[in-house]
């Protein structure tokens, strides 16, 4: 084992029982644990974001464009749309501009629902409705050789779920 | 004068610490002591086995690895019982790793397995020979992208869309598994191993708009909340927790970190149970001794 290793073990072996330390009482050593990784998972979070979103999906779409013309006369000036609305909701930070974060989240939330709602409806609704009512045997309940009591009693139970 | 405290009281009154003591000793000594425990596979597990068993030499499964490291010790034995087996019969996974933390353990799981199969391993009686696996013909590791739902919606349109290149920097096309690869057309199921909300665009957004065949690795507690999607069809098997993974080791014929674990689970679940008996025994008794004495 190198001495990298060997340190990066042992300080995720303190970091472990500093978690676990909270299982006696709070104390500073859970504290600090409990800080670090809030504090890397936000940071972490960041550079995931502008290395897996904002270079690939915008930077590097509008390269070929100039700066001094808002990079319209690049190969894909549409993405300058996204990018002005994503700093527009960076205006909920002014109390006097703030309305005008309203816009793309509207955008935003117009589209997620949009989305979300048809497939949600169908997937989580309709199909598990669907589910359930498949197994009902309406021969059963109308009974193929005349009325049986018998044999109406599941198709009844059925009809009940049913509606 | 001091309350006289009985013995029913002290069952009540045990201080946590001393439950959280008892259960680490427990731990410790069931984990040194080697015993194993028989395995019953249930037919959800089953499902997916013989699903994934049944799929010919050069099929795609898309692996998606969504959970975090506070989820490890229950999912990441699915991810090496599962990928294993699939690598055992020469099929090819296309992996995803859509939790934020997720990617560093994804391709520590890839590290390991891909050591493990260069050794000759004989499972249910059926010899597998040693080999290497290589980035790019048996595997594809797309690695993290934010905005899950939007990236499995985009992943049915084209792999590309979102992922240009896999987590190595390598572009798909330059893969040559990706070449011909488009989207879920060409992937023969999806198995989702996941400890939160991704589970549910998975099944909504994925498996409810392109139709594929999908199967669920899920941490104990999420476990029974997926059960009507099984009901439904919409899902074809659920691994719920260590134990959803211990079964399909058992299946696999592959004894692992699940059924090593399940042993200790076994034993912690014995002293929560013993816990929960004395607290209510404690509980009862004194109530009914207060009834008595205010009678």
């Amino acid at each position: 084992m190198d001495i990298q290793t060997f340190l990066w073990m042992t300080f995720g072996i303190f970091v472990t029982m500093a978690t676990f330390s909270f299982l006696y009482k709070d104390n500073p050593f859970y504290k600090f644990a409990e800080h670090l990784v809030v504090g890397v998972s936000a940071g972490y979070f960041v550079i995931i974001l502008w290395h897996n979103t904002l270079v690939p999906n915008l930077f590097q779409k509008l390269q070929d464009g100039d700066w001094y013309m808002f990079w319209l006369n690049s190969s894909n000036p549409w993405y300058v749309i996204p990018a002005i609305l994503g700093v527009l909701m960076w205006t909920r930070f002014s109390k006097k501009y703030s309305w005008i974060s309203r816009w793309p989240m509207a955008l935003y939330i117009g589209l997620s629902t949009g989305i979300a709602i048809p497939l949600e409806m169908s997937n989580r609704v309709n199909k598990q409705l669907y589910a359930m009512m498949s197994s009902i045997d309406w021969s059963n309940f109308f009974g193929s050789e005349g009325f049986d009591l018998l044999s109406t009693t599941s198709g009844f139970a059925q009809l009940i779920v049913f509606v | 004068m001091s309350e006289k405290v009985n013995i029913f009281d002290r069952m009540m009154r045990i201080d946590r610490r001393w439950i959280f003591l008892f259960l680490i000793v427990v731990c410790v000594i069931t984990y040194t002591i080697p015993f194993t425990i028989p395995i019953y596979p249930v037919p959800e597990v089953k499902s997916i086995y013989n699903f994934l068993d049944s799929l010919p030499e050069d099929d795609i499964v898309l692996v998606a690895i969504d959970y975090d490291p506070n989820n490890l010790a229950e999912l990441h034995p699915m991810t090496y019982a599962v990928v294993e087996h699939l690598w055992r019969k020469k099929v090819k996974v296309i992996f995803t790793s859509l939790s934020q933390n997720g990617p560093g353990m994804a391709d520590q799981a890839i590290r390991d397995i891909s050591d493990s199969l260069k050794l000759d391993r004989t499972y249910n009686g059926v010899e597998f020979k040693g080999r290497e696996i290589v980035n790019g013909v048996d595997y594809c590791f797309l690695g993290y992208k934010p905005y899950y739902a939007l990236i499995i919606l985009g992943m049915g349109q084209d792999f590309r869309l979102h992922f240009p290149n896999d987590y190595y920097g390598t572009p798909l096309d330059d893969l040559p598994m990706m070449q011909g690869v488009i989207n879920y057309d060409q992937v023969d199921c999806v198995v989702d191993l996941s400890g939160g909300n991704i589970t549910d665009a998975w099944i909504s957004y994925g498996q409810g708009r392109f139709n594929f065949p999908l199967m669920l690795g899920l941490t104990g507690v999420m476990t029974a909340q997926y059960y009507p999607f099984l009901g439904s069809g919409q899902v074809k098997g659920i691994m719920g927790g260590l134990l959803g993974a211990a079964q399909y080791e058992e299946l696999a014929d592959n004894p692992g970190r699940a059924k090593d674990g399940m042993r200790i689970q076994l034993f912690a679940h014995y002293v929560i149970i013993l816990f929960i008996v004395l607290g209510n025994i404690g509980f009862f008794m004194t109530t009914r001794s207060k009834k008595e004495g205010g009678a």
